[in-house]
């Protein structure tokens, strides 16, 4: 039995728990490209990106005197996505990715940067939402990031490089070799987003599973309901959500 | 108020309120949050807020997934058109100009982001 990362008498599910649990476990273990003592450094970054007085999306925080550390852990362009993507999301513009990758950053880099910096954008947004403490990251954990790319990753429909997906469990075909399934064309295109890290995308469709709709079986279902909302409720949840952030996906 | 997001409920049972939680998640005020989490709680019970904050805050990773990535929009989305894009002022977002249509002839999909 996973213990729950609040103290709080709200009656938070277990599937809730659990997920974000386990995406804090995730943030403290080596990665992929990154290593566990960078991805805890990125998670801090993005706490303190949050908190602090905003900067205009213009205005690269490595830039201002003072404010970045000289013995940061993680390179100042890192830190310079990790601000824009907190407190910007709304100008992230392909001409800024194309800026990055692959001068400064490795795709694979920006991806798994990417990934953390939802994350915990996701779930201290929660814990703020309801007026709860922010889990505490883990110290760095051993080992050394991965350094794998999934088979056939390629530049094909989004900016970044996707992996071909199969559609059991959605999962890279990498990490899906025991389903026997052959890759499916139609996995919609967010749940290719991240499949160029795909440890990455694993603990996105364990979040969606856990605080949105279990299963990923999202059109078929609209008149149901979903844990305590009503399918109508989360929709709108998601729309005016997305409206804030400026996401026109 | 967020652009386009209206009066009222929407159709949509404590519409108006989970409006109001949403923007209060996007802000930065932390009064404006409480109240309505209080709001929520009260009218809502401590079941339906936790979810609701729950899908709220799974909506700014995958905002900030699908902007970061340039994800193209599926077909069910793509056939939505311009007129459902201009009634929430999505057309004026700036990843609206890097929000291409992918494979506009396949079966409908599901849709996240």
């Amino acid at each position: 039995m996973t213990t729950l990362p609040y103290d709080t008498p709200l009656p938070i599910r277990a599937e809730i728990g659990e997920a974000q649990a386990a995406a804090v476990r995730h943030w403290s273990a080596p990665g992929t490209w990154w290593t566990a003592a960078e991805r805890v450094a990125i998670v801090e970054e993005v706490r303190r990106a949050r908190d602090a007085d905003e900067l205009p999306p213009w205005t690269a925080p490595s830039s201002v005197p003072g404010l970045i550390g000289d013995h940061h852990p993680l390179p100042a362009v890192a830190v310079d996505v990790i601000w824009r993507v907190t407190n910007h999301v709304t100008t992230l513009t392909r001409e800024w990715y194309g800026a990055l990758v692959p001068a400064a950053l490795s795709a694979g880099h920006y991806v798994e940067l990417l990934s953390l910096v939802a994350q915990v954008n996701m779930v201290d947004r929660f814990a703020d939402g309801l007026g709860l403490g922010r889990i505490e990251v883990g110290p760095a954990a051993p080992g050394e990031p991965a350094r794998t790319t999934p088979d056939g990753a390629a530049v094909t429909t989004h900016w970044v490089p996707t992996a071909p997906s199969a559609a059991a469990g959605w999962r890279p075909t990498d990490q899906a070799g025991d389903t026997g399934l052959e890759p499916q064309p139609d996995v919609p295109n967010v749940l290719k987003a991240l499949s160029l890290v795909p440890p990455e995308r694993n603990i996105q469709m364990a979040l969606i599973g856990s605080h949105y709709v279990p299963g990923g079986a999202l059109s078929d279902d609209i008149g149901k309901d979903v844990w305590s909302l009503q399918r109508t409720q989360m929709e709108l949840i998601g729309a005016i959500t997305s409206a804030g952030n400026e996401c026109f996906y | 108020m967020l652009k386009g997001a209206g009066n009222g409920d929407g159709g949509v049972e404590h519409g108006e309120l989970l409006v109001r939680l949403c923007e209060a998640m996007v802000g930065t005020d932390q009064q404006v949050l409480a109240e309505v989490r209080d709001e929520v709680r009260s009218a809502m019970g401590a079941e339906a807020l936790v979810d609701a904050v729950g899908v709220s805050a799974l909506f700014h990773l995958m905002n900030r997934v699908t902007n970061g990535t340039g994800t193209p929009l599926d077909p069910m989305l793509a056939q939505l058109g311009p007129p459902a894009a201009a009634q929430f002022g999505a057309d004026r977002y700036r990843s609206s100009n890097d929000t291409s249509v992918e494979r506009a002839e396949a079966p409908g999909e599901n849709c996240l982001g």
